[in-house]
């Protein structure tokens, strides 16, 4: 019996390891860039160092997540981005962002005042909401609703959920229960 | 340590296949009443140890925990594994059913393996020697296991000691880890429960 309960401590310990996996996940909407960071039950990881590098290995930025384990930023510069979270007691997670996902940076900058010139100089005109705008619009609006659902999917992926593993370890003690009791019938 | 469906050619699966029920075979004769929940809580560990994964360089690797199995259980190393896989193949998608044979036999010789070359030492008198046999035991368990892989993907066209030589870099901090840890649990068994290592003899 001894030897049963040392070794289902032996087997439940890792779990427990596992469980303190850090995930990070980010996501970008319009021009900034939003992360939540999380340990594999999903517990958030809450006021914890963010250092966001840009492709030269420079850091760029320095963040603090909030207390529900997100943190959001404007990219500074429009680079292959890497982010790194620092969990505490040695947990780290990264997450990278191609440049060519990111907005604009310049671009949104230099265009916006052209767009209010425009805007002036048509003033008697009708408000111009050109399908490219209303189009813009809702590209904005549903990629934030599917975001929520990318979120929800990635973590349930990258998670071994508890339930699954002491299933297995029933599955288990069940075949071999099987196993002796049809060996003990024979034997009778 | 898991090789997934569709990379080794059918001969290959076929082998294992075979090399798995004959394994199995011999273990479940040694298996009676007496020694059946031992075969399960070493199966549960192993099945639970894949879920540790070390980060190293651009993958992760994981314990294995079956250089324990086969000093614990010997032969019966053979069932407990082939469960222990087909569970993981079924519930996390740990390699795949195709390959169910041949993932045995990469795990389970091994584990047959240290049961021939270290038990003896293990159920030694002397504390130390049963400690440095348990650390071996779980780097040799992931060692012979990388060696039964290499030998596999010969089938696939890649060359032996490349693919060894990568899996050993890869795989060195979890040997390591693997053996510290079979260490202490082989100490802790001596301790409290030394019949299921067959006892400490000599």
């Amino acid at each position: 019996m001894k030897s049963i309960s040392v070794v289902l401590l032996i087997a439940i310990l890792p779990s427990l390891l596992v469980a303190h996996r850090v995930n990070i996940f980010t996501q970008i909407e319009r021009d900034s860039v939003i992360g939540q960071c999380y340990y594999n039950d999903g517990t958030p990881v809450r006021h914890q160092r963010v250092e966001v590098f840009r492709s030269s290995g420079s850091k760029v930025l320095e963040l603090e997540t909030d207390s529900a384990g997100y943190f959001r930023f404007a990219p500074p510069v429009k680079d292959d981005l890497r982010i790194v979270l620092y969990a505490g007691m040695g947990h780290q997670s990264e997450a990278t962002i191609k440049a060519s996902d990111l907005p604009d940076v310049k671009k949104i900058n230099v265009e916006k005042p052209k767009v209010v010139r425009k805007a002036i100089e048509a003033k008697d005109e009708k408000p111009a909401v050109d399908e490219e705008s209303i189009r813009r619009i809702v590209e904005d609006v549903v990629e934030e609703k599917i975001n929520a659902l990318r979120e929800l999917i990635v973590k349930q992926q990258r998670s071994t959920s508890l339930i699954t593993i002491i299933g297995g370890i029933g599955y288990i003690v069940g075949i071999f229960g099987m196993l002796s009791f049809l060996r003990s019938r024979r034997r009778q | 340590m898991h090789i997934s469906e569709g990379v080794i050619a059918a001969p290959v699966l076929i082998a294992g296949a075979a090399g798995a029920v004959a394994g199995c075979a011999v273990g479940l004769k040694k298996m009676n009443i007496e020694n059946t929940p031992k075969v399960a809580v070493m199966s549960s560990a192993f099945f639970v140890a894949s879920l540790i994964h070390l980060p190293v360089g651009p993958t992760s690797v994981h314990l294995v925990l079956n250089g324990l199995a086969g000093i614990v259980l010997g032969w019966m190393a053979f069932p407990a594994i082939l469960v222990a896989l087909l569970l993981q193949a079924i519930l996390f998608q740990f390699g795949g059913i195709t390959t169910l044979g041949a993932n045995t036999v990469v795990m389970a010789l091994p584990a047959l393996s240290c049961y021939l070359l270290y038990a003896r030492f293990v159920r030694g008198r002397s504390k130390a020697i049963a400690a440095a046999a348990g650390f071996m035991s779980g780097m040799t368990g992931i060692l012979v296991g990388g060696m039964i892989v290499a030998l596999f993907l010969i089938s696939t066209g890649e060359q032996f000691t490349a693919v060894a030589k990568l899996f050993v870099i890869a795989h060195f901090p979890v040997m390591v880890v693997e053996g510290i840890l079979t260490a202490f649990i082989v100490i802790f068994i001596r301790r409290i429960k030394p019949e299921v290592l067959g006892g400490i003899v000599g």
